[in-house]
C-alpha cells in the first residue's frame, strides 16, 4: 500500500512539472511579456525597469528556474490591478468556490449514483429509459445554458430564488444545481454501465445463493464494486468541473476563484491568471491522485499489489 | 463410500429419507413467445446423506436445473413443475420464504472459485454475511467464531488468519474451500455443487472431492453434484442422472450406470473417459455438438448424433422407462446389447 | 496480404449495409436533419436567414417571438438592438461549426500520426508518447484553452489551433492500441521478414477497424468542441462581436433576461439540439461500425 502511494506520488511529478512549464510559457506566448504586464503606452524606460525588476533580462532558463522556485512557494507576483499578491486574492475567493464545489459534488453524487443504480437494476424499464434520456440530454446542454434557464425559471418567472450573488443557502441552490447538472448526467451514465458489468459477475450470484436480500446484494455486492471505477471518472471530470466553475460563477456572480480569473483575464491581470491556472491544475492533479489512492483503499486487489 | 454400504440397513431408512424431489420441472428462459426451454420435464430426487451426480455436456441444462432449485434463474424466466423440499413445493413459496431457505437449508457452490467470491470483501466477512442473513440474533463475535470453525472444518490452512484475507490472496483450492465453508456455514440439508472442481488442478480436485465426502459423513447432508466429468461422478456419487439437451437421458445408481450403461449418449460419454481398470475394447466417440436450445430436433433430441438411431427416433419422444430396479433410460432402442451398432 | 483483397470489400459492404440500416431509425433521421440544418446554416446562411443578422431596428427591440404575439417577420423575436434572433442563430452556426470541425480535423490528424508512429515503433518512442499523453490528460483542457486564449487573444485561427492541439491524446491512444494489436501478428512479421513495407501492411489491416473507431470518437469529440467553443464565446473569450455566436448571444441575452427571455433561450436550444443530435449520431455510428464499443453505452 505504502509502495503504491509512493509510486503514484512519483507519477505526479512530471504532471506538476508540466503545469509549471505551461504557466511559465503562458505569459511568454505573445513574445514580449512587458506588453502584457505594462500599459500599452508604457515608455521604453519603464519597460526596461520592469525587465530588470522581474529578471526578464536574464536567460530564459534562469528565468524559468526562478519562476519555478517562486511558484512552489505560491509566489506569482502582485496583482497588476490591486497591487496585492495574486495568491492572497486567490485565497480570499477560495472559500466561496469550495462551498460551491462541495455542494455540487453532494448533489451530483447524491442524485447521479442512485439514478445509475436504479437505471441499471431496472434495465430497459421505463425508468431506465427515462434516466438514460435525461442523462443524454443533460450532457448535451452546456452548463452556462442550464444556469441561464435556471435563472429564467426560478428567479425571473417563479421568483423563488435570487438571480445571483452570495449569502445564505438560497444563493447556493441554483449555482450548485447548475454546476451539478452535467456531472449528474455523466455519473448516472457511468454508474449504470459499470453496474451492468458487475451484475454479470459470478460473485453476485453467490451473494444471492447465500440468501441475502436483493437490496443487500445490489448495494453491498454490486454498487460498492461498481463505484470504484466511477471514482476515477469523477476525478477525471474535475477538469471539466473547473471549466464549469468558471462559467457558473460568472452566470451567478458567485464571488469565487472562477469569477476572479475571468475578471483578471478581462483586466489583463496576468499574475492572477497564472496563479489561478496553476492552482486549478494543481487541484486537478491532486484530485486524480486522491482518487487513485481512494480506489486502492476500496479495492484490496490494488492495495496488496 | 461408507454411505453406499449403510444403504438398506434398518437405521438407514430414516437417515436416508428423500429430502429434495424434483417433478416435471420445466424452465424457460426469456419472455413468453420467444422463450427457450432449457430444462424440459426433469424428474429427480435426492436423499439425505447421499450424493446425486448430474452429468452432461455444457449447455445441457444442468446448471439451469440447479439455479431453478435455488430460485435464481435470471429473469425473465418461467419455472414450472414441482420442487419438493421437506414437504413443500419451493415454486409456491414467496420470495421472502425462498430467501430463508436459500443459503440456509439449501446451499450452493459454483464452478469458478476465482470469480464466485467478491474481490473487495474479506473471506471472513463473506462467510459471516451468509450466516447473518439467516441469524439476526447472534453477536458478531459468535458468528466470527463459527466462521472460523467452518474454515477449520473445510481444512483451510491457517484458518484464523484467512478470515481477514481477501480472495485474491488465496490459491484456487483455498478459494473453493472458502466457498464451501460459506455454503456450509448455515449447516444446509442440501448442497448443490455446480462443477466444484472443474477449475482446479487434478490433485486439488481430489482433495476437494474428499472434503465434500467427509463433510457429508459428518453432517448427513444431501449433495447434488453437477459435472461434465464422469470420473468425478464415479468417485463420489451414489446415484447418477445423465442429462442431454434439457432432459434426463439415463438415471441409475452409480454402480449400475458404469457397469451397464444403456443410453447411447451415456455410452458415448463413457467412451470418452480413459479407463484404467479395463482394456479399451472400443471407443465410442460422439460426433457433433449439443444442438442449440432454440432449434431442438423433434423426437429423441439425441438422434442426429446417435449411431443407433432409426426412423422412430425422429418421431417419438422417448420417455424415461425402467430397465432394471432403480435404472431408467429414455431411449427407444434400449436396451442396447454389447456389439450392436 | 493475399487474403485482404478478397475479404475487405465484403466486410466494407457489410459495414455500410449495417450503417444504412441504423441510419433509418427515427432518432437517426431526426439527428441527421438537425445536423444537416446546422451544416446548411454554416455553408449558406444567407439562403436560410430571413434578415441580415446585423440589421438593427430600434423600434422593435427585445420583441417576443412572432408566434407569441411579437411583430411579424421576427419568428423568434429580436434582441436588445432589435436584431432578428433567428437570423443571428443561423449566422452564428458558422463560427461554432467551422472552429469545431477544423479543431477535430487537426486533433484527429495529429493524434492519428502520433499514434501510428508510437504504436509502430514501440520502445522509447512509444514510452515518450505515452508520457506526453498522460501529461496532457493531467491538464484540464478547458483551463488550458482559457489560459491560452486569455493571453494570445481570440481569433478564429487561435481557437482552431488551441482546440485542435488540446484533443490529440485520445485519438493517439485509439490508433496506438489498434496498431499494437496488429503489429505482433504473424502476417505483419512475415511481411517484414520478406522486406515488404510493414507500414503498408499495417494500414491495410488496421485500416477498417481503426477508421471506424476514429470516426465514432471524432463524432463525440465534435460535440465536445462545440460545447467548449460555446462556453468560450459565452465567457467573452471566443469570437468577438459583432460576429454572432451562439454562446455570445446567450451571454448578451442574459443581461436582459427579466425583460425578454427569447434572446437567451433560443440560441441555447440551437446549441443543445446540435450537440444532442451529434451525440445521437455518434451512438448510431458506434452501434453500426464498431459493435465492440457498444457494450453498454460505456464511452
Amino acid at each position: 500500500m505504502v509502495d503504491y502511494v509512493l509510486r503514484r506520488l512519483l507519477y505526479t511529478i512530471p504532471s506538476l512539472l508540466g503545469i509549471v512549464v505551461v504557466c511559465f510559457f503562458l505569459t511568454r506566448l505573445s513574445g514580449d511579456p512587458t506588453d502584457l504586464f505594462l500599459p500599452i503606452d508604457a515608455s521604453e524606460e519603464a519597460r526596461d525597469a520592469f525587465r530588470v525588476q522581474y529578471g526578464l533580462d536574464k536567460p530564459l532558463m534562469e528565468q524559468f528556474v526562478a519562476f519555478f522556485y517562486k511558484a512552489l512557494q505560491g509566489d506569482f507576483g502582485n496583482s497588476l490591478r490591486f497591487g496585492e499578491p495574486a495568491i492572497s486574492l486567490l485565497a480570499e475567493r477560495l472559500g466561496a468556490t469550495i462551498q460551491l464545489a462541495l455542494a455540487t459534488l453532494f448533489i451530483a453524487v447524491g442524485v447521479g449514483i442512485p439514478a445509475g443504480i436504479v437505471s441499471a437494476y431496472y434495465r430497459n424499464s421505463l425508468l431506465d429509459v427515462a434516466v438514460r434520456s435525461l442523462a443524454a440530454f443533460g450532457q448535451a446542454v452546456p452548463t452556462f445554458y442550464w444556469g441561464v434557464l435556471c435563472i429564467l425559471i426560478f428567479s425571473v418567472w417563479l421568483k423563488w430564488l435570487p438571480t445571483g450573488g452570495s449569502g445564505g443557502l438560497v444563493h447556493l441552490i441554483l449555482p450548485a444545481t447548475t454546476l451539478a447538472s452535467t456531472l449528474v448526467a455523466l455519473l448516472a451514465r457511468v454508474m449504470r454501465s459499470t453496474m451492468l458489468d458487475v451484475m454479470r459477475q459470478d460473485f453476485v450470484r453467490t451473494a444471492r445463493a447465500k440468501g441475502l436480500g436483493e437490496f443487500t446484494v445490489v448495494m453491498r455486492h454490486v454498487a460498492r464494486n461498481a463505484f470504484i471505477p466511477v471514482l476515477t471518472v469523477i476525478a477525471l471530470q474535475f477538469g471539466v468541473l473547473m471549466g464549469g466553475v468558471i462559467v457558473t460563477e460568472t452566470v451567478f456572480s458567485w464571488p469565487g476563484v472562477g469569477r476572479l480569473v475571468i475578471q483578471a483575464i478581462y483586466a489583463r491581470d496576468y499574475p492572477v491568471v497564472q496563479a489561478v491556472v496553476f492552482f486549478f491544475a494543481l487541484i486537478f492533479v491532486l484530485s486524480n491522485l486522491l482518487a487513485d489512492i481512494l480506489s486502492a483503499v476500496l479495492d484490496p486487489r490494488v492495495r496488496y499489489k | 463410500m461408507n454411505a453406499t454400504a449403510t444403504c438398506g440397513t434398518s437405521a438407514g431408512v430414516d437417515r436416508h429419507e428423500e429430502i429434495l424431489s424434483i417433478k416435471q420441472l420445466r424452465t424457460t428462459l426469456g419472455s413468453r413467445p420467444g422463450g427457450v426451454t432449457v430444462v424440459d420435464g426433469v424428474d429427480l430426487s435426492v436423499r439425505r446423506g447421499k450424493t446425486l451426480g448430474i452429468v452432461g455436456e455444457s449447455g445441457c441444462g444442468k446448471s439451469m436445473l440447479s439455479l431453478s432449485v435455488m430460485g435464481l434463474v435470471p429473469p425473465p424466466c418461467r419455472v414450472e413443475g414441482r420442487i419438493e423440499f421437506s414437504g413443500r413445493n419451493l415454486l409456491d413459496l414467496s420470495p421472502a420464504e425462498m430467501r430463508r431457505i436459500r443459503g440456509n437449508r439449501i446451499a450452493m457452490i459454483f464452478q469458478e472459485p476465482m470469480t464466485s467470491l467478491n474481490p473487495v470483501l474479506t473471506v471472513g466477512f463473506q462467510i459471516v454475511e451468509a450466516m447473518r442473513a439467516h441469524d439476526r440474533k447472534s453477536s458478531y463475535e459468535v458468528l466470527r467464531r463459527r466462521a472460523i470453525e467452518a474454515l477449520v472444518q473445510v481444512r483451510m490452512p491457517a484458518a484464523e488468519r484467512r478470515f481477514d484475507e481477501y480472495p485474491h490472496q488465496l490459491s484456487g483450492g483455498m478459494r473453493q474451500r472458502a466457498a464451501i465453508a460459506m455454503a456450509l456455514s448455515c449447516k444446509p440439508e442440501v448442497l448443490i455443487a455446480d462443477e466444484p472442481t472443474t477449475a482446479l488442478d487434478v490433485t486439488v480436485q481430489a482433495e476437494i472431492l474428499d472434503l465434500l465426502r467427509d463433510l457429508q459423513q459428518e453432517t448427513n447432508m444431501a449433495i447434488v453434484l453437477i459435472t461434465h466429468d464422469l470420473g468425478v461422478v464415479a468417485q463420489v456419487a451414489d446415484e447418477v442422472a445423465v442429462m442431454y439437451a434439457g432432459r434426463i437421458a439415463e438415471k441409475a445408481t452409480c454402480d449400475a450406470l458404469f457397469a451397464d450403461p444403456q443410453h447411447p449418449y451415456t455410452l458415448g460419454l463413457l467412451g470418452s473417459i480413459p479407463r484404467m481398470d479395463q482394456a479399451a475394447t472400443r471407443l465410442l466417440a460422439i460426433d457433433g455438438v449439443v444442438p442449440p436450445v432454440a432449434s431442438m430436433p423433434p423426437g429423441c433430441r439425441f438422434h442426429p448424433r446417435c449411431v443407433f438411431s432409426g426412423q422412430e427416433c425422429t418421431r417419438h419422444r422417448p420417455e424415461l422407462t425402467a430397465v432394471a430396479d432403480g435404472h431408467a433410460v429414455a431411449c427407444l432402442k434400449a436396451p442396447i446389447e454389447e456389439g450392436q451398432s | 496480404m493475399t487474403v485482404a483483397p478478397v475479404f475487405m470489400p465484403a466486410r466494407r459492404h457489410r459495414r455500410l449495409g449495417s450503417l444504412m440500416r441504423h441510419l433509418r431509425s427515427p432518432v437517426a433521421v431526426t439527428s441527421l436533419i438537425v445536423v444537416g440544418l446546422a451544416l446548411g446554416a454554416t455553408l449558406a446562411p444567407g439562403l436560410l436567414a430571413p434578415h441580415d443578422p446585423a440589421e438593427q431596428s430600434l423600434l422593435a427591440r427585445l420583441a417576443p417571438p412572432s408566434f407569441l404575439g411579437g411583430p411579424e417577420g421576427h419568428f423568434l423575436g429580436t434582441d436588445q438592438l432589435g436584431r432578428d434572433i433567428l437570423s443571428r442563430i443561423i449566422y452564428g452556426a458558422r463560427a461554432t461549426l467551422l472552429i469545431s470541425i477544423a479543431a477535430v480535423v487537426i486533433s484527429c490528424s495529429i493524434g492519428t500520426t502520433v499514434g501510428l508512429v508510437a504504436g509502430y515503433n514501440g520502445g522509447r518512442t512509444d514510452a515518450l508518447v505515452l508520457r506526453l499523453i498522460d501529461m496532457q490528460l493531467a491538464f484540464p483542457v478547458i483551463l488550458l484553452v482559457i489560459a491560452v486564449v486569455a493571453v494570445v487573444g481570440s481569433s478564429v485561427l487561435t481557437l482552431i489551433v488551441v482546440l485542435g492541439i488540446s484533443g490529440w491524446p485520445q485519438f493517439a491512444r485509439i490508433v496506438r492500441a489498434a496498431v499494437i494489436s496488429v503489429r505482433e501478428m504473424e502476417y505483419v512479421e512475415a511481411a517484414r521478414a520478406i522486406g515488404a513495407p510493414a507500414m503498408r501492411v499495417i494500414f491495410r489491416h488496421i485500416g477498417p477497424n481503426v477508421l471506424s473507431a476514429t470516426i465514432v470518437f471524432a463524432t463525440y469529440e465534435l460535440s465536445r468542441m462545440i460545447l467548449i467553443e460555446a462556453t468560450l464565446s459565452f465567457l467573452g473569450l471566443g469570437i468577438q462581436p459583432p460576429t454572432p455566436t451562439w454562446g455570445g448571444m446567450i451571454s448578451e441575452g442574459q443581461k436582459y433576461i427579466s425583460l425578454a427571455w427569447a434572446a437567451s433561450v433560443f440560441p441555447g436550444i440551437a446549441i443543445a439540439s446540435t450537440i444532442l443530435a451529434i451525440n445521437m449520431l455518434g451512438d448510431v455510428l458506434r452501434d453500426a461500425l464498431d459493435p465492440r464499443l457498444s457494450g453498454e453505452d460505456g464511452r
